[in-house]
């Protein structure tokens, strides 16, 4: 008894965070107070069938002579209440009486749900389906449908300039507070988002992709998030939130984020939204932080990726394939063929995108190098180089083959094409002087930047043909919609396929996206899933170097299911 | 005990309500995978179960009729002459309802006298639910339409007019709810059954996952396949609603959230319906062409014939 009792007042000293409401959440003496009404909107057109409750604040200050601010609140009936973890009637009356707050007009919703036909049916919960898809459909509701009968029952007249209106949430009211302003920018100026949802529960992770390839919009935002956040199969809320705030500064939002250390709770965005409201209204210009100039750490290359004396030598062989499935196109591919092959023996099979980056005996992998060294120690089995280069529609291919022009269509796109020119095309033709073996366990894949995605790609497609990965640098960036993979990881069957996955804080952040958190995403979700699988993460940038130091670990990872355990 | 008080804690102080999530760990059993448990067929489809648990399906191609495999796994001959169903469920009544699509009936079999009666005719029926109500649903996917059946009063009228390719159907645990999928759409569409058997409040409840659309030119974001072929459906006793796709079987969590993909074996040539079965409805069927393939889970499906169930289940101390 006595250890359940010491077991309770730790979670409870765990769970209450310092987190709570300010001085400026609690009524004062001498504040006026404003009004809040209750109504109910059952006649939905946008939603048909929902039935809700909102909830107006109108100030006290208000003069229907003077249009005000406007704040909407999803799940409004948490942030209305004078004891929840906002109260939002409070705060605004404090600020507002001591004119730190524009007169400031207040709208709560709360979702809708379908009530069942007969006793007994459950409710068709609409809050979901309302606050997490990515579309003008709630924004529209509220601006089209809700708000302009609660303006002119209760005679409300608002700012014109879109600046004067935010909206804030919680968890999916705070994707959806995005959402409204992303779509309806003509209306909402500012968003105010608490622990927000920016993950696949109906699609919302989209958001830093479409930041960064969408032209500016004139929005200023605030992100709050809690390092604790959740991390389910919808995604993983605090990378989630760093890959949003990445984007809006990479477009140079007016944009805040402020980390707390709690989990999926509302109390830190209540207890900071004194702060939060003011400046999302103020009017002053938000300069964002340069950042500092990186320190990349000199990755140094192994002896196992240096000729060694009595290792004995595999042979590289250079061909040209022309594809049918990536029609019109030529590429050069080498075979890499070990020493201690024999042709009797079904040998393991590697393939390589960008293969010429691969083969360099003097750059930063040296890949066959390293093959001779491990085939040599039996620390992997007698395995069968592919170095695939991307394929190039023209006479000539270009003097830089990371540059051969159908590379991205190739690497970058989602889908089983690419799979295919592997088994249908490629392999086959290597398979005509050499026996390749066709189990998916004595097959693995690898590639870097887009390659790195194209060789996840395959193994995702066609687990039942390759069961390893390498992917150095991956881009699972938006190049061509690579960013979707930790959400269809999360919530699909784990798939028989080991992954190695090295990447660097220091790599790209541009318009695809932010290559160090896009990885971090990649492996969570591995992680979440249960996948066998290793992130390697160092403080590199976007090239060979970390990556090609750690080819024979990762070489000895991916294929200790075939090395003999003494 | 502290975990729960944890969360609790959260809950109550944060105010945040969230439905509950539905992982695919609540799903799948480590290690399990599908197992082939019926195969030389030629096109096996209209899954569905009884109170005890056995399986019944139907081979389109086949003159023989329908099917029954036992809980332990064994496939034997059902009914005889029972041909070209699409689509099948047992009633309140113990009737089987059925879709028979080549002739373009909607029938009713008895199990005991294997008597066949037609219900309609002229009909392009391809799927089917009753409720404990006697309300039978359709799917007319060649006429977008789902359409009504009272099989107390033989009473037959449109339901529902614009889906566009109505395929699979299936009802909520406490059959206040009817969902149906769209062959060639995205969406699996929700509707509120009225006390007199009309369908409303029609909503795109559920967006389906789908193939990418890889194209040369590149947009903001990546294209997808317009559908992933939405086909037969069917609801656990949580309120999971599971729909047989081209990416596998896809599971959504009663707020329509897509919860889960579960695709079938590599090599085959796709899945045409879904359907539990078993002693305690813990197996997950797939339709795949010439062959049923079966999962054992950790849920537990229910048939509608058992008339409505309160869900999620209270849990069993």
């Amino acid at each position: 008894m006595k250890i359940h009792l010491a077991l309770i007042i730790t979670a409870v000293s765990l769970s209450a965070a310092p987190y709570r409401p300010g001085p400026d959440a609690h009524r004062k003496e001498g504040v006026p107070r404003g009004k809040v009404i209750q109504g109910e909107w059952n006649d939905s057109k946008a939603f048909p069938g929902t039935t809700r409750s909102y909830w107006v604040y109108i100030p006290a200050q208000y003069d229907a002579k003077q249009p005000a601010n406007l704040m909407v609140f999803q799940d409004g009936g948490g942030f209305v209440r004078e004891n929840g973890h906002t109260r939002v009637p409070i705060v605004f009356d404090n600020l507002i009486h001591r004119k730190e707050l524009p007169v400031t007009i207040g709208l709560f919703v709360n979702p809708g749900s379908v009530p069942g036909a007969e006793p007994g049916n459950q409710p068709r919960r609409n809050r979901a389906f309302e606050y997490d898809t990515v579309s003008a459909d709630y924004a529209n509701f509220i601006i089209d449908e809700l708000w302009p009968v609660v303006a002119k029952q209760h005679k409300l007249v608002i700012v014109k300039d879109p600046r004067a209106r935010a909206i804030c949430g919680n968890s999916s009211g705070g994707v959806a507070a995005f959402t409204a302003a992303w779509h309806r920018p003509d209306f909402f100026g500012g968003v105010i988002s608490h622990i927000g949802s920016f993950t696949n529960i109906r699609g919302g992770y989209v958001y830093p992709a479409l930041i960064r390839k969408t032209e500016k919009k004139n929005l200023r935002v605030l992100l709050q998030e809690g390092r604790k956040d959740l991390d389910n199969l919808h995604g993983h809320w605090p990378l989630s939130n760093a890959e949003v705030s990445a984007a809006l500064r990479f477009k140079e939002y007016e944009h805040k984020m402020i980390w707390g250390d709690d989990g999926h709770s509302g109390r830190h965005g209540g207890a900071i939204f004194p702060e939060s409201a003011k400046w999302i209204f103020s009017a002053a210009e938000v300069k964002n932080e340069i950042k500092p100039k990186p320190k990349i750490p000199e990755y140094k290359l192994t002896k196992y990726s240096e000729r060694q004396k009595g290792v004995p030598r595999g042979k590289v062989s250079t061909h040209i394939l022309e594809s049918t499935i990536f029609k019109s196109t030529r590429r050069e591919y080498s075979v890499y063929v070990p020493a201690q092959y024999q042709a009797d023996k079904p040998a393991c099979v590697m393939v390589f995108q960008d293969g010429h980056a691969y083969l360099k005996e003097d750059g930063d992998v040296r890949t066959t190098v390293v093959f001779d060294n491990l085939i040599h120690q039996g620390e992997m089995p007698v395995t069968i180089g592919v170095f695939v280069n991307p394929g190039h529609r023209g006479e000539a291919f270009p003097d830089n083959r990371w540059r051969a022009n159908n590379r991205s269509f190739e690497y970058d796109s989602l889908g089983d094409q690419y799979a295919r020119f592997v088994l249908e095309e490629l392999l086959p033709a290597v398979g005509e002087k050499f026996n390749l073996s066709g189990k998916a366990a004595d097959r693995a894949i690898c590639g870097a930047s887009s390659g790195g995605i194209c060789a996840f790609t395959v193994a995702w497609e066609r687990p039942d043909a390759f069961s390893k990965v390498y992917s150095m640098i991956g881009s699972f960036t938006n190049i061509r919609g690579g960013h979707v993979y930790p959400s269809w990881i999360r919530k699909t069957a784990k798939k028989p396929v080991k992954v190695f996955l090295q990447a660097g804080r220091h790599d790209l952040d541009n318009s695809h996206g932010h290559w160090p958190l896009a990885n971090e995403q990649m492996a969570a979700a591995l992680k979440f899933m249960g996948w066998d699988h290793r992130f390697e993460y160092g403080d590199g940038k976007h090239d060979l170097k970390h990556g090609g130091v750690l080819m024979p670990e990762a070489l000895r990872w991916l294929w200790a299911d075939h090395v003999k355990k003494d | 005990m502290m975990k729960r008080f944890f969360l609790t804690g959260l809950v109550v102080l944060g105010g945040v309500l969230q439905a509950q999530d539905m992982p695919l760990s609540q799903v799948l059993i480590p290690g399990e995978g599908w197992k082939l448990t019926s195969f030389q067929h030629g096109f096996t489809d209209a899954p569905t179960a009884d109170s005890a648990g056995n399986f019944y399906f139907s081979d389109m191609r086949s003159e023989q009729g329908l099917y029954k495999i036992i809980p332990q796994g064994k496939v034997v001959l059902y009914l005889k002459g029972m041909t070209g169903i699409s689509g099948m469920k047992f009633g309140p009544d113990g009737k089987i309802y059925a879709c028979r699509a080549k002739t373009r009936e909607l029938v009713s079999i008895d199990p005991e006298s294997n008597k066949m009666t037609v219900l309609a005719k002229d009909v392009r029926p391809n799927d089917l639910v009753v409720t404990h109500k006697g309300y039978l649903y359709f799917t007319e996917t060649p006429k977008k339409q789902v359409t009504f059946y009272n099989i107390k009063t033989g009473k037959m009228k449109p339901a529902d007019v614009g889906i566009t390719a109505p395929n699979g159907i299936c009802l909520s645990p406490d059959q206040g709810t009817l969902v149906v999928s769209d062959f060639r759409g995205k969406h699996c569409w929700a509707f509120r059954i009225e006390p007199d058997g009309t369908l409303a409040h029609k909503q795109p409840y559920m967006t389906m996952r789908r193939k990418p659309k890889p194209s040369q030119e590149r947009t903001i974001l990546p294209e997808f396949q317009p559908s992933c072929r939405g086909d037969g459906m069917i609801t656990d006793a949580y309120g999971r609603y599971y729909v047989a796709t081209e990416l596998g079987v896809q599971y959504f969590d009663p707020t329509g959230r897509i919860s889960g993909v579960i695709p079938g074996p590599p090599w085959i040539k796709g899945i045409t319906s879904v359907a539990f079965g078993g002693f305690k409805m813990e197996y997950l069927y797939i339709t795949c062409f010439d062959k049923i393939y079966r999962l054992k889970t950790k849920t537990r499906g229910i048939v509608y014939q058992d008339g409505p169930q309160a869900y999620p289940p209270k849990k069993k101390k």
